[in-house]
């Protein structure tokens, strides 16, 4: 039993981390810790979390996905607009907003696998050209209203828990049997603590690579819709602070940026300790400098905790 | 007090104690060789004398003064120089700019005298008698006993007192490793103290004067050369009796046909190689460094294209990438086993089953216990010493680092070993294991490949020799005629003596 | 003779010149008018604070590392010079110093995290780039600020009325830079972006030589920033926002690797000013500016992928496959 808690450490610590951070702060601002405030920052955390989904698969391989911001503005946009609201072509449209995402990022992928661009480079450069195809194709002008189902999926509850919370439950039970149980996990894993390593046991790198960026892009994808559906509408723009938190969850939560380790679960707690402290920030009303400012201290700090005492290999 | 010593020198890293309190001196002009396994201390030993570690204990004397040593420019400025295992070479600078790297001359401007720079470099050359190196030419263009030789020319010119070598020789061909062995012996005429560290035992015993052995980060003996056999080194090292390096050897060869290779040729490196491993076979790859080995244990694994007909078994395959090949059954023990072999931030359990994961697979989901299995039984078949399987690989020692390396290997269930260097750098213990190892497999009717950049293995391990030169076969030498001697002798393009049972030269 | 040949065509920096002089040949058939010193003190004015930024940048990629803080760095100093500074020798000098001061902490902070605690420098410098642009808007949450007309005009003037005063800072830049490269320590900063083991072995200093790095990349981010406010007239605290992009496209273009170890702030110069002359072609051919986003973005990946291809081939040359 010991060995297992001594193993789990981090998982535990940082799920500690945003139980304490909760409780301290709903003795401070009244209505904090409510069902209701509750249920809001569930469905907070549901979205980053599931963005952080292709986040975690990226870092775990040592590398980062900068082009989730307007993935995910390219689904709510187009979730909106080619759906002009209604829900009766939401059975051709949500398809291929996902696989216009998944291949966003097989692009990434390829590039970054085959073609050994840089993950910061070539995610920050899809980023930039998705921002400007969109805003090019739309002129700049704002999105429509999500359709119905969109909205309720959004918005509602179920037996008092959102449906944005069921959903992230049943896909972060999907990733933790990918990352654990299933070959693909293991092979994950191997590539990020070593490529070389892993190429010499026989592991397609470049596959497994890949694979992590086309998961990253479909999960934006899918929390892209969701948004449009919680939020009833979209922006442009509207992508640009899950870029931060997604990351921010996965620093949190324990994976470390280095590649090679990680968990999921963990990942979870980052979101719900992200959504908190945002939810700090806008409750004291401090400017969204502060806001800004949060994010790069908040992961600055997990992983100055995070430091492994791992042993020093050079990739 | 002798002229160098270091004294009750310690250095604890988390979890480890390198250094225990260990001793160390030489006088004036003798040449020692410092020998232990791979963990004994000595590296630790050579980087606190190299400014690389701070002791934690310990101070360190020349000629009655004591040293003080804060950092690597240091050490080398009061006289301790060193040519490393890994080379200290930068790739996209030049030849001139690396052999004086860290101590240039500058113009009054500040910048750095490139005519200074040439005109040093040449007269370094000049002494040494070095050829064929353009000054010019950026390091990362020149070849591997190239930089060797760049290593140690740097060493030579910082005029320093004390040198070491760190197995310097590894790289070097013959008669390169001669032309060293000669330098050193003039180091010593002048009066300069040479430490030596070489796990070849036939290299220390031409030129050094005395042996200090280590072992658990302490000196546990300090022998004049005269004094000391092999046998003895070894046991001193170990701290046990083992008897018998190289286990006898016997030949399991059968009919059977595993590789077949016909015409086969890779790049410039490989030309037209037709060659037979056959089951229950040791084969051997000999020749002078970097003439094709490489490149052809590289197209086995699938790590390299190549033109030619390859068969596993009579059957025709295309060894498109590493994962082709473990599926046709055939597994490489890399060299390196850090950068290579083994995930060394993951468990022994995660790496084992690393190369394997067909076989622990239920279905879509992995089996727990099917995994377990195969754990177990690699950690008994290598005796992996380790508290548990999730013990991380990294904290293990260099030997069972390798053995779990061997471990995920052979967990494929192969029949084909390519054996690529394994020793080098490893420990006389688990180099006998290792070699006990390779017979086993043998016997189990696998073939196997093996390299060894060490003749004296190539010699004492294998049924059959192939000697390779310029990426051809040069030779086949069988059973009775293999010797260090015709090794050689095929290396460079003469006939074998003895012209026995079928031997060929090409 | 010969051998210097060789050495040009092999600099890595010789891409840019040649796209440099393509496309000034191309701007000089579109618009005649370009063949002039006016064209080119406006494209240097115009250029600057792209070259500042970028310059940063290269010695930070020379010594195989990455900084994302820029972007927040040039924010802020932007933003605070707007705001703060007032129309008094005292108060410009004043202002201007702690600016740089500002860059050159931020880039020594970002040197000393990264080395002390082993960090990605991605990670830690993604980090101060928040900070720092969250900062800004702290600073000057919405654009504004007026600097005193003294600063804003000196900056944008023409020396002797002929030469403006960018364009002679670029040229003092270019003959600093040749001067560095051949110092003990802009070999070391090759040296360690090319194998910061083997640096260290040789007794090289690789903390301070990096942190030397992070430093000036943190100096001349808030430089480009300080000079952005001369040149705009105001501040805003989403002034660095694509600066990193070009940075580092500059610089990629200029043939320096982000892999460390080569490449150099000339061709960085050269590339700058080959993406500004690609804009104004852009412009020229009447492309609206929605699409120069699509475009910078396509831009930076192509760079880079051109660089990572190439090196790839060269490696398959080696390999002799």
């Amino acid at each position: 039993m010991k060995v297992k808690i001594q193993r789990h450490q981090r998982l535990i610590t940082s799920y500690l981390v945003a139980i304490v951070l909760f409780l301290l702060i709903s003795l401070v601002i009244p209505g904090f810790a409510s069902l209701n405030h509750i249920r809001i920052i569930c469905a907070e955390a549901a979205i980053i979390g599931i963005v952080a989904i292709g986040q975690t698969f990226v870092v775990i391989t040592g590398g980062i996905d900068l082009s989730v911001a307007w993935t995910i503005c390219i689904a709510s946009i187009m979730v909106t607009n080619m759906t002009a609201g209604l829900d009766d072509k939401l059975i051709y449209v949500v398809p291929l907003i996902l696989l216009l995402t998944i291949i966003f990022g097989l692009i990434n992928g390829f590039c970054i696998a085959y073609l050994r661009m840089p993950p910061i480079v070539m995610t920050l450069g899809m980023n930039t050209v998705l921002q400007g195809g969109l805003v090019a194709i739309t002129s700049g002008a704002p999105g429509g209203e999500a359709p119905e189902l969109i909205k309720k999926i959004g918005q509602s509850n179920i037996f008092g828990i959102p449906w944005l919370v069921v959903v992230w439950i049943v896909l972060t039970i999907i990733v933790t049997v990918i990352l654990f149980k299933m070959k693909y996990g293991r092979e994950l894993f191997a590539v990020g603590n070593s490529e070389t390593v892993a190429k010499y046991s026989g592991v397609n790198v470049k596959k497994v690579i890949l694979t992590a960026y086309a998961i990253s892009g479909l999960t934006a994808g899918i929390a892209g819709i969701l948004q449009a559906g919680k939020v009833g509408s979209s922006y442009l723009g509207m992508g640009d602070n899950f870029q931060f938190q997604s990351i921010a969850a996965v620093a949190i939560g324990g994976t470390s940026l280095m590649g090679g380790s990680g968990n999921y679960l963990g990942t979870v707690a980052g979101a719900f300790t992200i959504t908190i402290i945002l939810g700090i920030l806008s409750a004291l009303n401090l400017p969204y400098g502060v806001q800004k400012m949060a994010y790069g201290i908040v992961v600055l700090i997990s992983v100055l905790l995070s430091v492994r005492r791992g042993i020093k290999v050079k990739k | 007090m002798a002229d160098f010593e270091m004294k009750n020198i310690s250095k604890s890293f988390p979890g480890v104690k390198a250094l225990d309190h260990a001793d160390f001196q030489a006088n004036k002009g003798e040449i020692v060789a410092l020998l232990g396994e791979n963990g004994a201390g000595k590296s630790t030993l050579i980087k606190v004398l190299c400014g690389e570690h701070k002791p934690d204990t310990g101070e360190i004397f020349f000629e009655g003064k004591k040293l003080n040593i804060h950092g690597t420019r240091s050490a080398i400025i009061q006289g301790i120089t060193a040519v490393y295992q890994e080379l200290s070479l930068v790739a996209d600078l030049t030849v001139e700019e690396n052999l004086f790297l860290g101590f240039y001359d500058t113009k009054k401007t500040g910048v750095v005298s490139y005519e200074e720079l040439t005109k040093k470099v040449q007269e370094l050359f000049n002494r040494y008698h070095v050829t064929g190196i353009n000054p010019k030419a950026k390091v990362g263009t020149l070849t591997l006993p190239q930089r060797q030789m760049l290593e140690i020319l740097k060493a030579l010119s910082k005029n320093g007192e004390i040198f070491i070598f760190d197995e310097a020789t590894s790289a070097l061909s013959d008669r390169q490793a001669n032309w060293l062995l000669n330098i050193i012996r003039q180091l010593s005429k002048e009066g300069k103290i040479i430490i030596f560290i070489s796990h070849r035992l036939d290299e220390i015993k031409k030129i050094c004067s005395k042996v200090i052995v280590y072992r658990a980060g302490k000196d546990v003996a300090d022998l004049p050369m005269e004094e000391a056999d092999s046998d003895q080194l070894v046991k001193l090292m170990l701290g046990r009796e083992i008897g018998g390096y190289y286990p006898e050897k016997e030949t399991f060869t059968k009919d059977e046909i595993l590789v077949s290779m016909k015409n086969v040729s890779s790049s410039h490196k490989l030309k037209e190689i037709d060659m037979e491993i056959r089951a229950g076979e040791i084969l051997g790859i000999g020749g002078l460094a970097g003439q094709g080995q490489n490149e052809l244990f590289s197209v086995l694994f699938g790590l390299r294209p190549y033109k030619g007909e390859i068969k596993i078994k009579g059957k025709p395959v295309n060894l498109k990438n590493p994962r082709r090949s473990i599926r046709e059954g055939i597994t490489l023990i890399p060299e390196d086993r850090g950068l290579q072999g083994a995930s060394l931030n993951q468990s022994i359990r995660e790496n084992i089953v690393m190369a394997a994961l067909n076989r622990i697979t239920k279905g879509l989901f992995i089996s727990d216990k099917k995994e377990k299995d195969i754990v177990d039984e690699m950690v008994h078949a290598f005796s992996i010493k380790a508290e548990s399987p999730e013990t991380l690989v990294g904290t293990l020692s260099g030997g069972n680092q390798q053995k779990v390396v061997l471990g995920k290997q052979l967990a494929t269930n192969p029949d084909i070993l390519l054996m690529f260097d394994i020793t080098r750098g490893v420990d006389v213990g688990t180099k006998k294991d290792m070699f006990e190892t390779v017979k086993k497999y043998a016997k189990e009717g696998k073939g196997i490949l093996f390299y060894s950049t060490d003749m004296e293995e190539l010699v004492n391990v294998c049924n059959r020799i192939i000697v390779v030169n310029e990426g051809r076969i040069a030779g086949i030498l069988y059973e009775n005629d293999i010797s260090r001697a015709n090794i050689l002798r095929v290396s460079v393009g003469e006939s074998v003596t003895g012209g026995g049972a079928g031997s060929e030269t090409r | 003779m010969k051998r210097d040949k060789i050495k040009i065509t092999k600099s890595p920096s010789i891409v840019s010149i040649i796209l440099f002089v393509i496309l000034a040949v191309l701007t000089v058939v579109l618009q005649p008018s370009s063949a002039s010193l006016h064209w080119v003190n406006l494209k240097s004015s115009a250029a600057i604070t792209l070259i500042l930024a970028a310059l940063g940048e290269t010695f930070v990629l020379l010594i195989g590392g990455i900084d994302l803080s820029i972007a927040g760095v040039i924010s802020l100093t932007n933003s605070f010079s707007a705001l703060y500074m007032l129309d008094s020798g005292m108060s410009i000098i004043s202002v201007s110093f702690i600016c740089m001061l500002m860059g050159l902490g931020i880039g020594l902070l970002n040197g000393f995290i990264i080395q002390k605690f082993n960090i990605q420098p991605f990670i830690v410098t993604f980090s101060t780039w928040f900070i720092c642009g969250g900062l800004a808007y702290l600073v000057l949450p919405k654009d504004g600020g007026k600097p005193p007309a003294t600063f804003t005009k000196t900056l944008t003037a023409n020396i002797g009325g002929k030469v403006n005063i960018a364009l002679v800072i670029i040229i003092i830049l270019i003959i600093i830079w040749l001067w560095f490269k051949k110092t003990k320590l802009g070999i070391y900063l090759y040296a360690v972006g090319s194998n910061a083991k083997a640096a260290s072995l040789n007794g090289i200093n690789v903390f301070g030589v990096k942190m030397f790095a992070y430093g000036i990349s943190g100096l001349l981010a808030a430089l480009a920033g300080w000079y952005r406010t001369a040149i705009a007239g105001a501040g805003s605290p989403t002034a660095g926002e694509s600066f990193f992009n070009q940075a580092i496209a500059a610089s990629v273009i200029g043939g320096t690797l982000l892999t460390g170890g080569k490449g150099g702030a000339i061709g960085t110069i050269f590339g700058a000013f080959v993406l500004k002359m690609i804009a104004d072609i852009l412009v020229f051919a009447g492309v609206s500016s929605y699409w120069s986003t699509l475009f910078q973005g396509i831009l930076l990946i192509a760079a880079v992928l051109v660089s990572t291809i190439s090196e790839i081939i060269k490696e398959r040359k080696e390999m002799g496959a």
